[in-house]
């Protein structure tokens, strides 16, 4: 309901408000300040640190701040990569019948069966604790969900007597492909990455959560919500700092890709009405 | 000869206007009358709004609509079901959607049947299997035990129909029952319709865009356009004597064939 | 004596056991108009897909001119195509959503290698000539009626100047009035510019009325083939006859059902 009222740039510049509200706030408070204080240990909500400090005397909202870049950034970069794979996939498995759509259909059900976190850990061993290695595998390996629904509507959208008068008309492949098809999948694939994000979001936070991929001591979010465990009942602002930041953004997340597909894509697009 | 349906002032709204506008219409038991217009019309939205079906977000918004005496507009959907399943009958446009593809088609009509009149399952399959008979299916037990899959859309059809007519309904509504369906297919459930509402004295309500069909087995006809009725009157007089432009335009417009000649190439 | 623009000789179409084509044989002069008149199942739309080489063509062999075209590339085909242009059924899959009309129309010239402006004046010449405003170039398909979008599909398909145009079904989904208008419009161009037009349609009559010659088509198989008049005023076949009596005349209907009547009163 509040979805409705708002609409998606409704949504969007509340949001981005809201967050420069906050943003202003913290630099003035000086909450920015993530160093150590051993005598700060523990404390809760404070003038000087907003959510609280942790075992080490950081304040915790200045580390879920800290921490946003890495979280947000794997999140972001593989989904990227994942689109990318999945989409020139789903193409092309969808415009080459026989040897080649049914290779690439054969390793999505191999990417898909793939244990992810094995693969994670193999990853990190290879090239260590890294933001690197969480975007290759989440990358690599979510790629066929995109893949998946890409194929399936440019198989359909190829049927569509438009597309075969530009064929019969004399248009390239590759043109048929970005002027006649991309415009139909653009409402799934604009609400698939907002999600998609979000999941990859929830990927990296409990990759870092097990400790797989962000540095000890980062601040990645899931690697707070690690360390505050021991201290559940002394300093439960520790977990609820992280918590709190990771699950609204994901509800934002959410949200928008909902009201941006409905938006951008829209039937206007994709279809004539009888 | 009083009427069995009237429709007064019948008005039918969606979002933005009135689609279909005060409609004025008589039928009286025993006679077939045709609503015949194109697209836009308004001809399924006045037939649907008869046994309360009309699409969401249209309603009727003024006027009545008399079945047998009683006003019907208004009635709830519950009061509206158990007219809609023994007085009311209703025979779609598309035999492929129409049928519930995981049932029998025999079962289908048994439902019908037990739900408003209560007789026993085995006295409901003899009646399903005489009316697969009677709107000429051949090999009726066998059509009572099949999925509509397996059969033509032609047979669909009378499945349909028979389908529409298990209780007896007084009123039976047809909308473009035979649009979906090949030239030659058409002309003979056009034939099974009208035997039909001839055999349980009902009145038929057929809407078709189809001069040709209508005045096949009309005994009046209503030209609609933009939700009104141009024309009206016995179908011999409508098509023989247009007085309304548009009537005569469709009429214009209606598929001739020249004459066939014999073999020594005289008509 | 000119070979014909197109030729069907004995082709089939199989697909997994089942032909929808069954050695059917036709051919199309140039700038005549041909029906092909047939029910659902017919086969009809078959032929025009062996045509087009949008079929897979499992027996005989397709000529276009004095060319073999039965089995050819997809690079090879864009060259016959250039002749060769397709109308569709339903006029609201016929056009892109999501661009203009003139973009439409254009996009098989700029496709050959026409420069946008040459395209688009060119576009807007096509759409006066189907009986559209030019000044509707640049609109959507979203404003425009079932009719309006088949006259924009006609332009496109004339674009190339083709020829040959071939129709699947291209007046079944319009309404009654609209039906006749495009009917007269493919005469009309066909006088016009000589292309030639090979139309499916389930309407015996609507055929018999603009057509030269006329196949009438079952279950895959060619029934019977010859002039439109010979075919529709003195068919041989026993299902042409039936699909001629199942066109029902209101007039003749009319006085069919009401002379009976009229010698009882």
């Amino acid at each position: 309901m509040i979805r409705r009222a708002l609409g998606p740039v409704g949504i969007a510049s509340a949001v981005s408000f809201a967050i420069a509200v906050v943003a202003v706030a913290i630099v003035l408070s000086g909450n920015l300040n993530a160093d150590l204080n051993l005598d700060d240990r523990l404390t809760g909500p404070s003038g000087r640190a907003w959510f609280g400090s942790d075992q080490l005397g950081r304040p915790v909202l200045a580390r879920v701040i800290a921490g946003a870049p890495w979280s947000l950034g794997v999140a972001l970069a593989a989904n990227a990569i994942s689109l990318c794979i999945g989409v020139v996939l789903g193409l092309l498995a969808a415009e080459f019948a026989g040897a080649p759509r049914r290779i690439i259909l054969q390793v999505v059900n191999l990417t898909l069966s793939f244990p992810g976190l094995v693969a994670a850990m193999a990853a990190v061993a290879v090239l260590g604790q890294s933001a690197m290695a969480v975007i290759l595998v989440l990358g690599l390996l979510a790629w066929p969900l995109f893949a998946r629904v890409v194929y399936a509507e440019a198989l359909s959208a190829r049927e569509r007597p438009y597309l075969i008068a530009a064929r019969i008309g004399g248009v390239g492949r590759v043109t048929q492909v970005y002027r006649h098809i991309l415009p139909v999948l653009l409402p799934s694939l604009i609400a698939m990455t907002a999600f998609h994000f979000a999941d990859m979001l929830i990927a990296a936070s409990a990759l870092s959560f097990l400790g797989v991929g962000a540095p000890l001591g980062s601040p990645a979010w899931g690697a707070m919500l690690a360390e505050s465990r021991p201290y559940l009942f002394q300093a439960p602002w520790m977990l609820i700092g992280p918590a709190f930041a990771l699950a609204t953004t994901v509800l934002l997340l959410n949200l928008c890709g909902d009201a941006l597909a409905r938006r951008l894509g829209g039937r206007r697009r994709t279809e004539l009405r009888r | 000869m009083t009427a069995l349906l009237a429709l007064r002032g019948l008005t039918i709204e969606a979002g933005d206007g009135p689609l279909v506008h005060t409609i004025d219409l008589e039928l009286a038991a025993g006679r077939i009358l045709g609503l015949v217009g194109e697209s836009g019309s308004g001809k399924s939205l006045t037939v649907m709004s008869i046994p309360g079906l009309l699409p969401s977000g249209c309603r009727v918004s003024a006027g009545e609509i008399v079945f047998d005496g009683r006003d019907i507009v208004d009635l709830s959907e519950d009061q509206m079901r158990p007219l809609r399943g023994r007085d009311i009958g209703v025979v779609f446009q598309d035999p492929f959607t129409s049928l519930n593809p995981v049932r029998r088609v025999g079962s289908l009509l048994e439902e019908a049947l037990r739900r408003h009149t209560g007789v026993s399952a085995r006295v409901a399959r003899d009646r399903v299997i005489e009316a697969l008979d009677q709107v000429g299916l051949p090999d009726p037990v066998g059509k009572a035990r099949a999925y509509p899959h397996q059969m033509s859309g032609g047979q669909r059809q009378r499945a349909l129909i028979a389908l529409a007519l298990v209780n007896n309904p007084r009123l039976l509504i047809a909308d473009e029952p035979t649009t979906a369906l090949d030239a030659t297919v058409q002309v003979e459930i056009l034939d099974v319709l009208r035997r039909s509402a001839e055999r349980v004295n009902g009145a038929v309500v057929f809407v078709t865009h189809d001069l040709g069909a209508a005045a096949y087995i009309c005994d009046e006809i209503a030209v609609m356009r933009g939700g009104r009725i141009v024309e009206h009157g016995l179908v011999q007089n409508i098509i023989a004597r247009p007085t309304h432009p548009y009537t005569k335009e469709l009429l214009a417009c209606s598929p001739r064939l020249p004459p066939r000649k014999d073999n020594r190439g005289q008509p | 004596m000119t070979a014909p623009l197109i030729r069907l000789e004995e082709v089939s179409v199989e697909y997994k056991g089942f032909k929808a084509l069954d050695r059917a044989s036709l051919q199309v002069e140039p700038g005549q108009i041909v029906g092909i008149v047939g029910e659902s199942g017919s086969g009809k739309t078959t032929a025009l897909n062996a045509m087009m080489g949008l079929a897979p063509i499992s027996e005989g062999e397709v000529f276009f001119g004095e060319e073999r075209i039965t089995h050819l590339r997809t690079s090879q085909r864009r060259r016959v195509w250039r002749d060769m242009q397709m109308i569709f059924q339903d006029p609201s899959t016929s056009l892109s959503p999501s661009r203009s009309l003139a973009a439409s129309v254009a996009e098989p010239l700029i496709a050959h290698g026409e420069n946008a402006v040459a395209a688009r004046s060119r576009a807007a010449a096509l759409l006066e000539l189907v009986g559209l405003d030019a000044a509707m170039a640049d609109r959507s398909p979203h404003a425009l009626s079932g009719g309006q979008r088949q006259r924009v599909a006609i332009a496109r398909a004339l674009a190339l100047s083709p020829r040959l145009i071939v129709a699947d079904e291209p007046m079944s989904a319009l309404d009654v009035s609209v039906k006749a208008q495009i009917a007269a419009l493919f005469s009309d161009l066909r006088s016009r510019l000589g292309t030639a037009f090979l139309i499916v349609s389930h309407d015996l009559a609507l055929m018999s009325a603009i057509a030269d010659r006329i196949i009438v088509m079952k279950r895959g198989r060619i029934v019977e083939q010859g002039p439109a008049s010979a075919v529709v005023e003195a068919p041989t076949q026993a299902y042409t006859q039936r699909l001629r009596a199942a066109c029902l005349d209101p007039q003749e209907v009319i006085r069919a059902r009401f002379s009976d009547t009229e010698h009882a009163a």
